[in-house]
């Protein structure tokens, strides 16, 4: 009876958790622990970042089985909507339903700066080939310069599905410090007379042209870029419903329900992907400087050609929307709003910086195209 | 020469050359489309407006200002802004005695006080 009794206490211990722990999975658990702080207390995009260090420590539960590449488990079952490409998309549907486009069919010349932001995501590319980084990988990583949470793990899914975890990681905590990372550069990169600009109101825009504009961006860049299509083309059918104006129901559930839904399955499940094996490695450091240059170089890109368009139109545009340009809605543009007005009280850049905002997404959503496009061969 | 093939000094540069052009071609694109297309919207409204105001001709404001009406209706201000601020004019020159009339009426660059008070509350959050 007690041999029994000692024999079925040895067996749950050697079955349990604590039998099975080695220090990287704990290392992993602390990590996840550090980015629930920063979701909850620091309120750093607390949607998205919540659950993925969840499902990163869910991961990293030893014997749970509760890893992305675990076959058959729970969340390895949520992780097919991640590996066959199907979240990102859906996520962009209710974004293309959140998302104001009137800024940038006012002042369409906000796409140049939404193109030049993305200068981050080509130099940083570079950088990763020149730290040693196969191209795959490489790709993968440069688009965190495109500070666009789903078009990183869209683009990192197709090239390298191994470095998932840490791309999205870096992607989602580089843009929840977009506030900490752009307010030195736009300052460094601007005078101050350029930063007191104050830039005419914007002209109002007719429904006619928001509904048009979905069908025109949709059929432009997908007949250019098919590899585009169905993130610009989930982006635009949700705005498309929006602007329509003829499908409340349908825009309701894709703003909030469906919305909700598949952040919490695609946040989860990312999470899952950084299991200690792939998240604790000399890759990943690297990939969280990469991340870091790609921000910068995509900040100074946008105010540098900021400044250019502000020498041309002779100053009736401020270098400092330029930066609102590397995406990030809306906090990149809040920034742009912040420091303009910290250099002249009366000055209001919001709704200037909305459209190298917006124009951003398309940009980033254009570049993962030209990335998946070139880069897929090599796939094999 | 196939992808596959390339140096990676190759490949990065086509990478970086290719992908800088085609999101700038692209975004160039969408911008000259969008700015024909509010150009052609704008004029269609203004026909528009110009036909609906050929059809229902604006009624007349019985103020001293109502004669310079009809020309500054042609800059497509409503015709119940310019009865308004014709009714504003007559009011303000009853009280002083003296006679006004609107002549032009344009759109000021600068924000009113009460546009910048709103802005300011709407954009503080930020």
């Amino acid at each position: 009876m007690i041999d029994a009794f000692v024999e079925s206490i040895q067996g749950l211990i050697a079955s349990s958790g604590f039998a099975h722990a080695n220090w990287q999975c704990l290392v992993m658990i602390v990590i996840s622990c550090v980015l629930i702080y920063l979701a909850i207390v620091k309120k750093y995009e607390p949607l998205l970042l919540l659950p993925i260090a969840f499902g990163m420590m869910l991961a990293n539960l030893p014997m749970a089985g509760l890893a992305a590449d675990a076959q058959g488990g729970l969340i390895n079952i949520l992780y097919q909507g991640v590996k066959m490409g199907i979240y990102p998309p859906l996520i962009f549907l209710g974004i293309g339903t959140m998302t104001d486009f009137g800024p940038l069919i006012a002042n369409p010349k906000s796409f140049l700066l939404g193109a030049a932001a993305q200068l981050g995501i080509f130099l940083t590319f570079l950088g990763a080939i020149l730290l040693g980084y196969p191209a795959l990988e490489a790709g993968a990583i440069a688009i965190i310069g495109g500070a666009d949470g789903p078009t990183a793990i869209y683009v990192a899914k197709t090239l390298a599905p191994h470095l998932l975890g840490p791309i999205s990681v870096a992607a989602y905590s580089y843009m929840a410090l977009v506030p900490i990372i752009q307010p030195p550069i736009m300052k460094a990169l601007t005078t101050k007379k350029e930063r007191r600009v104050k830039m005419e109101q914007l002209r109002e825009v007719s429904k006619l042209e928001k509904v048009c504009f979905p069908i025109i961006v949709t059929l432009v860049v997908s007949f250019l870029l098919p590899d585009a299509a169905p993130l610009v083309g989930m982006l635009m059918f949700g705005n498309l419903m929006k602007e329509s104006g003829v499908v409340e129901r349908l825009v309701k559930t894709a703003q909030n329900e469906l919305m909700n839904i598949i952040t919490i399955f695609l946040g989860l499940s990312v999470g899952a992907t950084a299991t200690a094996e792939a998240f604790l490695s000399p890759k990943t450091l690297g990939i969280i400087a990469l991340g870091l240059a790609a921000f910068m170089i995509g900040t100074a890109g946008g105010v540098l050609f900021g400044k250019l368009m502000c020498f041309v139109t002779r100053g009736k545009v401020n270098p400092l929307i330029g930066s609102a340009g590397v995406s990030a809605v809306p906090m990149a543009a809040r920034v742009s709003q912040k420091v303009g007005q910290a250099e002249d009280p009366s000055n209001f850049l919001l709704m200037h910086a909305m459209g190298p905002n917006v124009a951003g997404v398309i940009g980033s959503a254009v570049a993962a195209g030209v990335l998946i496009s070139i880069l897929s061969p090599l796939l094999g | 020469m196939p992808v596959t093939q390339m140096s990676t000094a190759t490949l990065t540069a086509s990478i970086i050359v290719v992908g800088l052009v085609v999101v700038f071609l692209v975004l160039i694109l969408l911008a000259v489309l969008i700015r024909v297309l509010g150009q052609l919207f704008g004029r269609v409204a203004k026909l528009e407006d110009s036909a609906g105001q050929d059809k229902n001709p604006a009624p007349v404001a019985h103020a001293p200002a109502a004669a310079a009406v009809a020309p500054s209706a042609a800059q497509g201000i409503d015709d119940e802004v310019l009865a308004v601020i014709a009714a504003a004019v007559a009011a303000y020159s009853a009280q002083t005695g003296v006679q006004y009339a609107v002549r032009r009426v344009t759109r000021s660059k600068a924000r009113s006080s009460w546009g910048l008070a709103g802005l300011r509350q709407n954009t503080n959050p930020f």
